[in-house]
């Protein structure tokens, strides 16, 4: 009889499938017959709730709210909307979030690169330019402008450059300037990075110390996986 | 309460950011507390001459934005010990960012802690002028003995008559001796005269302003160049000292000093 939605009885509580080759008009309407019945099955004073598998569906917050709106009374609520697909929008963020993202350009003065994420840089950030990342930011080529790191507030991330300009690295909401006089410019050519460390500095460090510093870089666990 | 004076020159590359820059620097040197504002919103070139780029954190629209509060903005030059700070322009925005009464608002704020408030106008007579001296208590017109630039300053001097700041003071700016001496430009007197408004001083051409801007500091700092004299007495007569007008004779050692005269 019903084909639309389908009622079982779980560990976890009551699951009800709504079946995605269905309209959703259909589901609607049986759900309120489902509801009637249930409502004559069991005895007041007991509560139900349910959690709803809506398969390769994606409903919208107002799908969802016509349903809670049937369901949830004194005695029936709804836990959770599950589906097994996600949308492409959905699916790009989290792929985006999941790997750093890669740029090959100039950053000239006046223009801001932003990303969501961690940051691959492979150019120049020239004199009065800023890149700006919520995640780490990592420079392939001269870093001479800002890098901000953790712009939404990590201070777990870190700039990664060779340091051999003048320029001016933010984390989070700290602030560091790189000086350097004429005297010492060539002093050093190796990469070094700059992170927040335990006492809310900012520090400068050789490359060497970043997997003690930062044993997590490197290990990107975003998104789904 | 300090005193406001806008930079401003009509045409681009007079020198005024490096005549802001040296003047400022001056006073400074003079022992007057002074604020250095980068109007030039945009193409903001003032902290670059100071050596200041890389300190920039906040600035001008961040203040007027409320992301930032103004001492937040104001960078201290170390080289001076709490006597030289620059507000630096914002470089993601344009002239439109701010209007005339934050501008009011803005300097009026500044004049209450600073000697002086020297404002770094842009080129061009659009919002961003409008903006610089509609704060400014005074003002000094730069220009080069060139027509074109003699012209545009003459077009900023009416600009200003229709406000309430004085007739601005006047600065020729890269003067070539030789070019002057050869009757090639007009002399001070005939630029002087042409505007008829009161000069403040001379600064001749000096490869040395470059040469020190490129460093990051302001030429004004080593006496022994020609253009920091000029800039030196341009902050004394600021001041209200009566410092006579450098001389435009270039030193033409006659035969007898040639021949006996010490070696300089």
């Amino acid at each position: 009889m019903n084909n639309a939605v389908t009622l079982k009885g779980r560990k976890e509580g009551f699951q009800l499938i709504l079946h995605s080759s269905a309209s959703f008009e259909k589901i609607l309407e049986e759900i309120k017959e489902l509801k009637v019945q249930l409502k004559n099955d069991t005895q007041t004073g007991h509560e139900l709730n349910f959690y709803v598998k809506t398969g390769n569906r994606e409903l919208t917050d107002s799908e969802k709210k016509q349903i809670e709106d049937i369901i949830v009374d004194d005695h029936f609520s709804i836990s959770s909307f599950q589906s097994d697909v996600i949308s492409i929008e959905d699916a790009l963020k989290l792929h985006q979030a999941s790997r750093p993202r890669l740029e090959v350009r100039t950053v000239r003065s006046g223009q801001i690169l932003d990303a969501q994420g961690d940051l691959l840089l492979i150019g120049e950030v020239h004199p009065g330019g800023t890149v700006r990342a919520t995640g780490s930011i990592f420079v392939i080529g001269e870093l001479k402008g800002i890098a901000h790191a953790g712009f939404s507030g990590n201070e777990s991330a870190i700039v990664l450059a060779n340091f051999r300009h003048n320029a001016q690295v933010r984390i989070g909401g700290n602030v560091h300037v790189i000086e350097k006089s004429e005297g010492n410019s060539e002093q050093s050519d190796e990469i070094k990075f700059v992170c927040v460390n335990d006492l809310h500095i900012i520090e400068v460090s050789p490359l060497h110390d970043l997997k003690t510093i930062r044993p997590e870089i490197g290990k990107h666990s975003g998104g789904l996986f | 309460m300090g005193k406001a004076i806008v930079v401003t020159s009509g045409k681009g590359g007079v020198g005024k950011t490096t005549s802001t820059a040296n003047i400022g620097t001056a006073l400074a040197l003079q022992s007057k507390k002074v604020c250095l504002v980068d109007m030039d919103i945009g193409l903001r070139n003032l902290d670059v001459i100071l050596g200041l780029e890389n300190r920039i954190i906040y600035d001008i629209i961040d203040v007027v934005e409320g992301r930032a509060k103004l001492h937040q903005a104001i960078i201290k030059d170390k080289r001076f010990n709490d006597q030289l700070f620059l507000l630096p322009a914002a470089q993601h925005a344009d002239k439109n960012a701010i209007n005339e009464e934050q501008m009011i608002e803005l300097i009026g704020e500044l004049k209450k802690d600073y000697d002086y408030v020297l404002i770094d106008c842009p080129a061009g007579i659009e919002q961003g002028f409008k903006n610089s001296i509609a704060a400014a208590d005074d003002a000094i017109l730069v220009t080069t003995p060139e027509i074109s630039a003699i012209r545009d300053a003459d077009r900023i001097i009416g600009l200003i008559e229709q406000t309430s700041i004085q007739a601005p003071k006047l600065i020729i700016n890269r003067i070539r001796k030789s070019m002057m001496q050869n009757g090639d430009v007009m002399d001070i007197d005939e630029i002087t005269r042409h505007l008829s408004v009161e000069l403040l001083g001379i600064v001749f051409e000096d490869d040395e302003v470059v040469r020190s801007s490129n460093k990051g500091n302001p030429v004004v700092l080593d006496p022994s160049h020609i253009a920091s004299q000029g800039y030196r007495n341009i902050a004394r007569r600021l001041l209200g000292d009566t410092v006579p007008l450098m001389t435009l004779k270039e030193e033409k050692r006659s035969f007898w000093k040639k021949l006996f005269g010490k070696k300089n």
